[in-house]
C-alpha cells in the first residue's frame, strides 16, 4: 500500500506543479508589464476557467487539490481488495465528504 | 505594482517561508499568510486560500516521501481523517460567515500558540506498550512498530477519543486559517495519544493534505483561491520546502527554531493588532 500512496502523491503534485508553472509563464508574457489589480475582489467562480492563463493555473490548482482525493479513493480501492470492510467503511466516508466539498463547485 | 514584481516578491517570501516551515517542522503556512497580507497587501481571504493550496503541495510532496520510510501510521491517519475532514468543512463554513477582523484576531492568537510550543521544545519519548492501547485502537489495529536499528518496536495507541476530538478542533483551524494545523495535530498524537514523535509527526504530515482538501472545495465556491496570487506562492513553499527537508538532515536546528519561533510571535502580534484594531 505504502508504495501506490506515495505514488499517486507525488505524480498529482509533479503534474500540478508542471501545469501551474506553464499558467505561471504564460500569464506573464501576456500581463507581466501590466498593474496588478488584487483589490478587484473576485466575483463568482467562472472567472478563471476556459483556456487562459490563469485558467491553465487554475486546472493546475485543481488537479493538487485532487491529489489527496486520489489517495484516499486509492485507500479504499486497496482496503476492499484486503477484505478490510471496516477501514474499506472509514475511507469510503471521507471520500463522500471530500467529494461532497468539491462537487459543490464543480 | 506590476504582475511582475508581485510574483517575483511573493516567490522569493513563500520560498524563505517555505524553507523555514520545513526546517523547524512548523509548515509554512503560518509566516505566509501574515506575509501576503502585511506585506503585500492581498485581501485576508486570498490569502488564506494561496496558504491552503500551498500546504496541500507541500504535505503531499513530503507524505510522498515519509510514507515510504515507514514511520507513518496509515491507519490512524485514515481514522482520525474522519473527524479532521468534518472540522475543516465547519472550518471553512465558518469563514464565510465570520467578520475578518475576528478571523485576523484567531490567526494571530494561534501563532502566538505555536511559538510558544516551539520555544517550550518536546519532551522525550516513551513509547506506550501495545497491552496498555485503548480497546479501541486494538479493535481497529491502529498500534504500530517503529523503524529501529533493532527492529520494530512496537507501540500502542491511548485516548483515541480524545485524540479523534482534538482532530476535530486542528480540522476547523484548518479551514478557517487556511493553515495545515500540524501544530494540533501533533500535539493530539505525541502528548494525548502517546505516540513516538516521528510517528507523530509523519501521520500529521500524511493527515494534513486530506484536511485541506476537505475545505478547498468551499475556498474554490468562494472564490478564495486567487490563481493570480496562488501561483507563485504554491511553487515558491514547495521549492522552499524541498530545499529545507534536503539541508534538514545535517543542521542544527535549535537557534534557527528560537528565530523562527521569535518571527512567528512577531507576526502574530501583528495579526492580533489588526484584529483588534480599528
Amino acid at each position: 500500500m505504502e508504495r501506490w500512496l506515495s505514488w499517486v502523491l507525488r505524480t498529482g503534485v509533479l503534474l500540478a506543479a508542471l501545469l501551474v508553472s506553464v499558467g505561471g509563464l504564460w500569464y506573464f508574457m501576456v500581463d507581466g508589464q501590466r498593474e496588478i489589480l488584487l483589490d478587484r475582489a473576485l466575483k463568482g467562480v467562472d472567472v478563471h476557467r476556459g483556456l487562459s492563463p490563469t485558467g491553465l493555473i487554475h486546472l493546475g490548482l485543481l488537479l493538487l487539490i485532487l491529489t489527496p482525493v486520489a489517495r484516499v479513493a486509492l485507500a479504499l480501492g486497496l482496503y476492499l481488495e484486503e477484505r478490510d470492510w471496516t477501514f474499506a467503511l472509514i475511507t469510503f466516508w471521507v471520500l463522500l465528504v471530500l467529494l461532497g466539498s468539491l462537487l459543490g463547485y464543480l | 505594482m506590476s504582475v511582475w514584481e508581485f510574483s517575483l516578491g511573493v516567490f522569493l517570501g513563500s520560498t524563505l517561508a517555505g524553507f523555514l516551515g520545513a526546517l523547524t517542522g512548523l509548515g509554512g503556512g503560518v509566516v505566509l499568510v501574515p506575509l501576503l497580507v502585511l506585506v503585500f497587501r492581498v485581501d485576508l481571504h486570498h490569502a488564506l486560500g494561496a496558504s491552503l493550496v500551498s500546504v496541500i503541495a507541500t504535505s503531499s510532496g513530503a507524505a510522498a516521501a515519509y510514507v515510504r520510510e515507514g514511520y507513518t501510521n496509515l491507519r490512524l491517519g485514515m481514522f482520525l481523517e474522519l473527524a479532521t475532514t468534518l472540522g475543516a468543512l465547519l472550518g471553512a463554513g465558518l469563514l464565510g460567515v465570520l467578520p475578518k477582523r475576528l478571523v485576523a484576531l484567531v490567526f494571530g492568537l494561534v501563532l502566538l500558540h505555536s511559538a510558544y510550543l516551539s520555544y517550550q521544545g518536546r519532551l522525550e519519548d516513551q513509547p506506550i506498550d501495545p497491552k496498555d492501547s485503548d480497546p479501541l485502537a486494538k479493535r481497529l489495529r491502529l498500534e504500530g512498530g517503529l523503524p529501529s536499528p533493532e527492529g520494530e518496536r512496537a507501540y500502542g495507541v491511548r485516548r483515541l477519543l480524545a485524540g479523534l476530538g482534538l482532530m476535530g478542533l486542528a480540522g476547523v483551524l484548518s479551514g478557517l486559517l487556511g493553515i495545515g494545523s500540524g501544530a494540533v495535530k501533533v500535539l493530539a498524537m505525541d502528548r494525548v495519544m502517546g505516540l513516538p514523535y516521528k510517528v507523530s509527526t509523519t501521520t500529521s504530515n500524511f493527515m494534513i493534505g486530506v484536511t485541506a482538501a476537505a475545505s478547498a472545495g468551499i475556498y474554490l465556491r468562494q472564490g478564495y483561491i486567487d490563481p493570480r496570487v496562488s501561483f507563485p506562492v504554491m511553487l515558491g513553499v514547495l521549492l522552499g520546502a524541498f530545499l529545507g527537508a534536503r539541508i534538514l538532515p545535517r543542521s542544527s536546528t535549535s537557534w534557527l527554531r528560537t528565530l523562527f519561533a521569535l518571527v512567528i510571535a512577531a507576526l502574530g502580534l501583528q495579526m492580533v493588532a489588526q484584529g483588534v484594531g480599528k
